[in-house]
């Protein structure tokens, strides 16, 4: 009986517990613009914000963000003075480098955090974006991208460059100029829609790599696995392995280059 | 009104103890513990908290232990940039057994925290708390731990990852914790 009566307590207590009270967050918006004519490249420091982030390229030469912040604060009031404090501005450098910052004033900054951002740059710019667990996504842009996380998903469009690294996370999206991509255990789905792009190196763990090429390009397979299975399906070739394919088609040239340990490659138009 | 749920719980179950302590069986076979512990509690918007830990509390007496606990590092993405922290202070636990292989204990701890990093200053918090555990002993060196717990921010903040909480929070968290005797 006396151990039916622990237990009832102990059950009782665990339905309470679980949660934080006395605590009340509150979510703030704010925009920062800036004249971004002559602007070569924006850096943005992505791993602090809770949530996604995301890029767009615009034809204009304009710097936008909209960023939403979150704070966690004792009451209303409290969070009331502290979202007022809140600013975020973009600075351009002597060698055109554009950033944001986000700052506060004020001592109960360390309440403060991003929750989500987004920003508008010249899809000219080359963008440079370092995170770490965040889904990123880069849409439109026609400059070179530079983007690296750990567990971020990536989805990309751009007419440039890519380089892009993540480990558990899955890359999505298309190049102009190809690159590279590298993964380790997610999944990398790239599109190459342009005959204009210069080479592709892309690798894998454990994750499949897939990779659509345009016809009627001489390109240089140099395809290599160790536990997972190659295809090859590209113009009016067609081969398949489970360790190496190297072969040039339309007599060969841009080189693709594409490694897995364990994941599956696809290559195809 | 809600601050007070810890003085609520801290006075139901201490002359629980009592009544234990005097009926109860403690094991002769009790002794050092090594503690790795987690526990969880939801924030605003359903955020997860997280508080993992090591401790060690040396048994002093048949129903006390003394000792080092909450050891944690803890992070937060703030708007300036990662805040870091380190975490540890004394804690005393009361226990007493419930049958053979299940025991009960009430614990209290006072964990110190440095915090660094983001652009901001060096600062020091503090969140004393109790918790109320039921171990499970799959072996006489190793036991299970449900654990309830409700810890105040005393000071003016206190990390917990991934947020910072403002003074005079109040936590009440549930965990797991896995128990090593020698």
């Amino acid at each position: 009986m006396k151990n039916f009566f622990y237990l009832f307590i102990f059950i009782f207590g665990l339905g309470l517990s679980g949660c934080i009270v006395d605590v009340v967050e509150q979510n703030t918006e704010r925009w920062a613009y800036a004249n971004g004519k002559g602007v070569v490249s924006v850096y943005f420091d992505a791993s602090i914000y809770r949530e996604a982030f995301s890029v767009h390229g615009s034809a204009l030469d304009t710097l936008i963000a909209d960023g939403t912040f979150s704070l966690w604060a004792p009451s209303s009031s409290k969070a009331f003075s502290i979202a007022a404090n809140v600013n975020m501005f973009w600075s351009i450098d002597t060698l055109h480098r554009g950033e944001l910052t986000a700052y506060s004033q004020g001592s109960e900054k360390e309440l403060l955090s991003i929750n989500k951002m987004d920003a508008t740059i010249p899809a000219n710019a080359n963008l440079v974006v370092i995170t770490s667990s965040n889904d990123v996504s880069v849409q439109g842009m026609k400059g070179d991208i530079n983007i690296s996380g750990s567990s971020s998903n990536i989805n990309f469009t751009t007419a440039g460059r890519m380089t892009l690294q993540t480990s558990s996370g899955e890359i999505t999206g298309s190049t102009g100029l190809g690159g590279s991509v590298q993964s380790t255990s997610g999944s990398i789905n790239v599109t190459l829609p342009s005959k204009n792009f210069e080479s592709v190196y892309a690798t894998d763990s454990t994750g499949n790599v897939t990779l659509h090429i345009p016809s009627g390009v001489g390109v240089t397979f140099r395809l290599a696995t160790y536990g997972g299975n190659i295809s090859l399906s590209y113009d009016n070739v067609k081969q398949s392995s489970i360790t190496a394919i190297q072969t040039n088609v339309n007599g060969g040239g841009k080189v693709v280059t594409v490694s897995t340990s364990k994941g599956n490659i696809n290559v195809s138009n | 009104m809600k601050r007070h749920l810890f003085l609520l719980i801290a006075l139901f179950s201490f002359p629980l103890a009592g009544i234990t302590q005097v009926s109860g069986n403690t094991s002769d076979e009790w002794s050092n513990i090594l503690a790795a512990d987690v526990n969880l509690a939801f924030g605003p918007s359903s955020t997860a908290t997280w508080d993992p830990s090591v401790g060690f509390r040396m048994q002093v007496s048949d129903h006390f232990r003394v000792g080092i606990g909450d050891v944690s590092f803890g992070s937060a993405d703030l708007l300036s940039g990662t805040r870091y922290a380190i975490m540890g202070g004394p804690v005393v636990e009361y226990l007493a057994s419930i049958s053979d292989d299940l025991s009960y204990s009430i614990l209290a701890g006072l964990p110190f925290q440095n915090r660094w990093g983001a652009g901001i200053p060096h600062s020091f918090g503090t969140a004393p708390y109790g918790s109320a555990s039921v171990d499970y002993y799959f072996s006489s060196v190793f036991s299970l731990a449900g654990i309830l717990r409700i810890q105040y921010i005393a000071t003016e903040a206190y990390l917990r990852t991934p947020r910072i909480l403002p003074s005079s929070a109040l936590i009440a968290a549930f965990g797991l914790g896995f128990h090593f005797y020698f």
